[in-house]
């Protein structure tokens, strides 16, 4: 019989013997047992049951299609809002990201060369300082020989109607 | 993987399918009945529809339809769980009285019945349904090793019923 599955088919004989042996213990009759008359009515069953499997494929082949896509789609539209939105905010992120670092590193640059202007100007002044003191001890001090002008206290007459404001 | 069409069935051309049907479908419902199924011709009718149905052919499809029958068989019962009906219940002889007495003799259902219930069903499917080791193992969901094991202790428990003194019988 052909439409006999290979696993039968392949037994082996150590199995066969296993089986003819439990028979003889259970007293079962030895007897073919997939050997059966088919009669008009159960080929009308069989056609009734291959019809109707065919009938089920053929339906069941169609829902997922339309069913999983119309559950699927909400879910996608959200999923693809919020990957675009995501993308957006990081994009957003990282071009702010970058001009706070551009910025960071402008001010360092300023920060240095403000640092180094005023390093160079104190060293210029520290040299000036410097140079100051050393003339100031190289060249003898002239106390008295400075320019003096007297100071006449009273070189207006003071007039008839007035009063003298005595002063510093 | 074989993939079926209309022109074929997973026991091959039509004719052949035919004839697996005439074969197997009162052993189906024998089976089902068995498991204490209240319709045992729908759950076999429904197993091979789901067998036919399939887009890729099974491997071995007796076994399939055993398997699907034991199934849909539980899953009938399942609610009646709730009584506190059990597997060991379903599996007691007594209560699928019907099937055995179509294909066994009343001695036989009787030793039978002397059997713990796994190994009973393994012992089943090998010697009164005629499957594979194989076969029983994809029905069981079990390794081959296991299915072997159980046959074995089965036959040695069958042994000691039939000889309880120690194989007297047997020299006398």
């Amino acid at each position: 019989m052909s439409w006999l599955d290979p696993a039968r088919l392949t037994e082996s004989a150590e199995d066969r013997a296993l089986r003819e042996e439990l028979r003889d213990l259970l007293g079962t009759p030895a007897s073919n047992f997939f050997q059966a008359e088919v009669t008009p009515e159960i080929i009308a069953l069989a056609e009734d049951l291959r019809r109707e499997a065919e009938r089920r494929r053929h339906t069941s082949r169609q829902r997922p299609s339309w069913i999983l896509l119309a559950a699927a789609l909400p879910f996608a539209l959200v999923l693809t809002g919020l990957g675009a939105w995501g993308f957006q905010q990081k994009q957003r992120a990282d071009v702010l990201a970058q001009d706070l670092a551009h910025q960071d590193r402008e001010h360092r640059e300023q920060l240095v060369a403000v640092s180094n202007q005023f390093k160079t100007e104190r060293m210029a002044r520290e040299e000036f300082i410097r140079t100051l003191q050393k003339e100031g001890l190289k060249s003898p001090r002239r106390l008295g020989k400075e320019l003096v002008i007297p100071v006449d206290r009273n070189p207006i007459p003071a007039a008839a109607d007035t009063q003298l404001v005595k002063g510093h | 993987m074989q993939l079926l069409n209309e022109t074929t069935t997973p026991f091959g051309p039509h004719s052949q399918f035919h004839e697996a049907f005439a074969a197997l479908y009162p052993r189906l419902v024998s089976y089902a009945l068995r498991y204490g199924a209240t319709y045992p011709e729908d759950i076999a009718q429904e197993a091979f529809v789901i067998l036919m149905q399939r887009q890729v052919a099974v491997d071995h499809p007796t076994a399939f339809l055993y398997g699907t029958v034991r199934t849909l068989a539980l899953t009938e019962r399942r609610p009646m769980k709730n009584k506190n009906l059990s597997l060991e219940a379903v599996m007691e002889p007594g209560r699928a009285a019907d099937a055995d007495e179509q294909l066994l003799s009343a001695e036989v259902r009787e030793r039978m019945r002397t059997l713990s219930p796994t190994f009973r069903e393994a012992l089943w499917l090998f010697v009164v349904e005629g499957l594979s080791i194989k076969e029983i193992a994809d029905i069981l969901g079990i390794p081959q090793a296991t299915v072997k094991t159980r046959i074995h202790r089965a036959k040695a428990q069958l042994r000691d019923l039939l000889n309880p003194s120690g194989g007297i019988h047997v020299l006398a």
